[in-house]
């Protein structure tokens, strides 16, 4: 009788041990960098005249253009950020300018904190960036206000195409 | 009461004066680092590449103390490579740092590479960044154009000097 209970109460402390362990697992814990990650890949905006590479660097996400429809502007020559306000910038490249700067994963499939660049007008955006589906996000850029701007659904392109 | 106006308004004028901090720049390096383009894959494509490297931001090394400091850019950054074809393969270069604290900035321009395996960029003189004090550590981007895809890894040395505003020994 006794050599049964001391069985049944190691079992039981064995049971205790495994239930632990495995709840400790760090598959059962919620992991926010993890979910954030998400936005890493090669990104279309609805345009789709252009390719966005976005990667992580540090605690921040920053999209480089990594593909343009039309990479020669009229004359022939390689398209720069002729818009720019800033002068210094109307001869670089728009092919691997980074147009998203700063986005910090803020939890709930939401980006925030980050700017947007319009090559096309030479404007800088506030801008903020929520997951629709593992391939769909919506960018919104705006000046001010969240609620006075606009939105674009860019589309994650799959590896090899 | 037309002195007493002038009395508040001299107060006024002392107390702002007061609360301004001044600053003076501090050569904050060289700082040496080592760096591949885009993580030193054996294959880069045409195209823009970038290569990140992480800096510890210790302004006591060089003996001034981080609370003093203001603002930072770009003395200068010099690059070299080992790579048998040089800077030749870029069109351009740019030099920009981001990091938990502040938002990224174009610190530094070379928009025409002349080739070579060592270039100089100089800081571009109105790009600061402000409260620099936050930093613990920064990344410094360094990005360009290759005109060809490349069958190996570009990997570079390299030095930069920064230049810290500090309000030490001027208060």
């Amino acid at each position: 009788m006794m050599k049964t209970n001391k069985l049944t109460l190691s079992l039981l402390m064995v049971s205790v041990f495994l239930l632990f362990s495995f709840t400790n697992d760090s598959n059962m814990v919620p992991s926010d960098e993890n979910e954030g990650d998400l936005l890493v890949g090669v990104w279309e905006p609805g345009h789709g005249k252009a390719k966005v590479k976005i990667s992580k660097v540090g605690n921040k996400y920053f999209g480089k253009i990594v593909w343009l429809k039309e990479p020669k502007n009229e004359l022939g020559e390689k398209k720069m950020d002729v818009n720019n306000p800033d002068e210094k910038m109307n001869e670089t490249p728009l092919l691997g300018y980074k147009i998203l700067k700063d986005f910090e994963y803020v939890g709930d499939d939401v980006w925030e904190n980050g700017t947007i660049y319009d090559p096309e007008n030479g404007s800088l955006y506030s801008c903020t960036i929520k997951k629709k589906s593992k391939t769909k996000i919506e960018v919104r850029g705006y000046i001010g206000v969240s609620m006075i701007g606009r939105t674009d659904t860019w589309t994650k392109l799959q590896k090899g195409k | 009461m037309k002195k007493i106006l002038i009395s508040i308004l001299s107060l006024a004028l002392i107390v702002s004066i007061s609360s301004c901090t001044s600053y003076e720049d501090k050569e904050y390096g060289p700082i040496a680092f080592d760096a591949a383009f885009e993580g030193g894959d054996d294959w880069l494509f045409e195209g823009p590449v970038e290569a990140i490297t992480t800096i510890k931001f210790k302004p006591e090394d060089f003996g001034f103390s981080k609370e003093n400091v203001g603002g930072m850019r770009l003395k200068s950054i010099t690059i070299t490579t080992e790579n048998k074809n040089g800077f030749d393969l870029f069109d351009n270069m740019k030099v920009e740092v981001s990091s938990p604290n502040t938002d990224m900035l174009t610190i530094g321009v070379m928009n025409k590479i002349e080739g070579g395996k060592s270039l100089t960029i100089e800081g571009l003189k109105e790009s600061k960044i402000k409260n620099f004090n936050e930093v613990d550590e920064f990344f410094l981007h360094i990005s360009g154009n290759l005109t060809q895809e490349l069958e190996e890894s570009f990997e570079i040395k390299g030095t930069f000097t920064l230049l810290v505003e500090s309000s030490e020994n001027n208060e």
